[in-house]
């Protein structure tokens, strides 16, 4: 009987301890619990530890009957500009840019053509020649 | 055998387009995108291969099925042009279709109206001249030939020309070809097929092809526009570990450097220059680290110059690159103390805060390519050539010139020590392409485009930064603004 009231007191003043100890608890996503170390993480074999990524940009000329030159200029959305330079347009581009990861589309512009290019597998394009419709059989 | 899509009858040059005197369409080019992108409009038309409709070469034009007399149904018209004098010619010929009733052309002239936007600048067309079948089932070819009138023969001023293609009832197309227009081309395919200047050029004052409004340097002829990466006074930051072949503490403050590359290219699109600016903001080091460049590609002979490094006692070709490299590599700096001295207090510069905060030194490396107009021994490079992706940084370890670490996956100069690769923790294999990595992909090096704010001596980045794990091991699909200010992201005191 005193056995089983010696525990109950012990219990009792234990968990009246533990209440009243003060918690002082991380506040969550201030401080890193529980996380792995970067020293002991695993990484795809494929990641290249930047915050930039390489886009591929293909420009397809349009061949014209006259030369025709412009200034080409590609800008991230916020409108800095990547690539600007003097461009005839029948010739073919191929350009490697880097740009921030979060950048999903490009701007194009070269005289009143004025494009959003989407980026898609960490490639874009764009052709100066036209679709046009064709009539139909 | 025909003749290209335009045949180039005169040619002068008006900047910045060239002039001919003919201007001619026969579809041989097999895209009507091409000669609408040209400046050619297109209404219900098609190009068309099949044997038993093409009048000539390859490919000739057919209209869709012809339902009424209306000239703006099923038309071409040629681009802007000065009309010349003589005769428009073409050929025309009927395929087959089930009771056409009535089947022709007309040709109109469209003059420019420049008060109406809207219109694409097209005035009202003027009908001059018409073209009956008499027989709707005569399947022949006709040679169409029609006098240029003389009220906008020789002009000043600029035109199309329209080919409308009519008729009623049943079906059939007209299929035509082999189109000539006497006259000048005088639209502009990059400036939505408006008309060139009918009177002066755009002014030019240094004369390097670059009209002065679209000329970043209007009076440099060698020089014509900016290029900026990351951007426009926006720096990235590099940082280091000087470890290897060996882990570090993953700090990623021993070489800290921000960077801007300015890109000055020529009227051709020609780089004459790239000016870097490198702000060395911090060194947590013992060792007298050294930083470069490397052009991934790029002879040594494309450069004619380089200014403003500070490269030591280390070799340098006459046109101050690294001597024995394969591709141009400029040494920025072989000791970054020998550019901001240790305070004495702490272990370097600018990462422990017991230490004094030193103002970080800013340092503008120019490489020269093209010298006032003269191209060096390699010759040119575009700005396609060297752009962005080329730049390969480095930093060598106290002052070992083959000790070199990149960012993750990209390759040594020819001066590293390659008998380092695979030793003590790097798991480099040249062979796959594979460079300065641990085994599980770990990096000593890191770049980060925004530019960021590094972590305290010995403190890890991942403990600085709260989502730098989860960056690193989604291979930046997660957190890829883990370096931003943003609630929940950073420890505030573990940061520099």
């Amino acid at each position: 009987m005193k056995a089983t009231k010696l525990i109950a007191i012990i219990l009792f003043t234990a968990g009246v301890s533990i209440s009243c100890v003060k918690q002082n608890l991380p506040d969550p996503g201030t401080l890193p619990t529980e996380k792995q170390k970067l020293a002991d993480s695993k990484v795809p074999d494929d990641f290249n530890w930047s915050t930039g990524k390489n886009v591929e940009l293909t420009i397809t000329g349009l061949p014209t009957i006259i030369p025709v030159k412009n200034t080409l200029t590609i800008s991230l959305p916020d409108g800095n500009k990547l690539y600007n330079a003097y461009h005839e347009m029948s010739v073919n581009l191929k350009l490697t840019l880097v740009v921030p990861a979060t950048v999903s589309v490009l701007k194009l512009k070269y005289g009143s053509f004025d494009e959003t290019l989407n980026i898609v597998n960490n490639k874009a394009e764009f052709s100066f020649i036209p679709v046009i419709p064709q009539e139909q059989e | 055998m025909k003749n290209k899509i335009f045949s180039l009858v005169i040619m002068a040059i008006l900047f910045p387009i060239a002039v001919i005197a003919q201007v001619t369409l026969n579809a041989e080019s097999g895209n009507i995108g091409v000669d609408a992108g040209n400046c050619w409009k297109f209404q219900g038309m098609s190009y068309i291969s099949s044997a038993g409709d093409v009048i000539s070469g390859t490919f000739s034009l057919r209209s869709g099925q012809i339902n009424n007399h209306s000239i703006t149904n099923t038309y071409l018209k040629t681009p802007w042009m000065k009309i010349g004098t003589g005769n428009i010619t073409f050929k025309i010929k009927l395929s087959s279709g089930s009771a056409p009733q009535s089947r022709g052309i007309r040709v109109s002239y469209i003059p420019y109206n420049a008060s109406s936007p809207t219109t694409s600048y097209e005035g009202t067309a003027v009908t001059f001249h018409s073209y009956d079948y008499a027989n709707v089932s005569d399947l022949s070819v006709k040679e169409i030939s029609v006098p240029i009138p003389a009220a906008i023969e020789n002009s000043t001023v600029v035109y199309r020309i329209m080919v409308s293609f009519v008729g009623q009832t049943g079906s059939g197309r007209i299929l035509s070809d082999d189109y000539v227009f006497p006259g000048i081309y005088w639209s502009n395919p990059s400036n939505s097929c408006n008309p060139l200047p009918l009177v002066a050029p755009p002014a030019d004052a240094d004369g390097d092809g670059v009209p002065d409004v679209d000329d970043e340097y209007p009076n440099d002829p060698y020089r014509a526009h900016n290029t900026y990466f990351p951007a426009f006074s926006q720096f990235g930051t590099l940082a280091f570990e000087d470890n290897w072949p060996k882990k570090g503490d993953y700090d990623f403050n021993d070489v800290v450097v921000d960077y801007n590359i300015k890109t000055v290219t020529n009227g051709n699109g020609n780089v004459v220059e790239v000016i870097f600016s490198f702000i060395l903001r911090a060194s947590g080091a013992v060792y007298n680290n050294g930083f470069g460049v490397q052009l991934d590609g790029i002879a040594p002979n494309k450069v004619s110059m380089v200014t403003g490094n500070h490269p030591g006692s280390l070799p340098s070709a006459a046109n101050k690159t690294e001597s024995g490299q394969s591709y141009a590599n400029v040494i920025v700096f072989d000791n970054f103390f020998s550019l901001m001295t240790r305070p004495g207090v702490g272990l370097g510069v600018n990462t422990d805060i017991a230490g004094p905060y030193i103002t970080p030194v800013t340092q503008q490396v120019v490489i020269k390519f093209i010298d006032n107009g003269v191209a060096p021994p390699g010759g040119t490079l575009t700005l396609a050539q060297l752009s962005s992706a080329v730049y390969n940084f480095y930093i060598f370890i106290n002052r070992e010139r083959g000790r070199e670490v990149h960012l993750p996956d990209r390759s040594p100069t020819s001066l590293a020590n390659t008998s380092l690769f695979g030793t003590l923790e790097d798991s480099s294999n040249p062979v796959a392409g594979r460079y300065y990595k641990t085994i599980n992909n770990l990096p000593w090096a890191i770049n980060i485009v925004e530019g960021f704010e590094y972590t305290i001596e010995k403190i890890a980045i991942d403990q600085g930064y709260l989502h730098f794990i989860d960056w690193a091991t989604s291979a930046g699909v997660q957190y890829p603004d883990w370096f931003m200010n943003k609630p929940g992201y950073r420890v505030p005191e573990k940061i520099y």
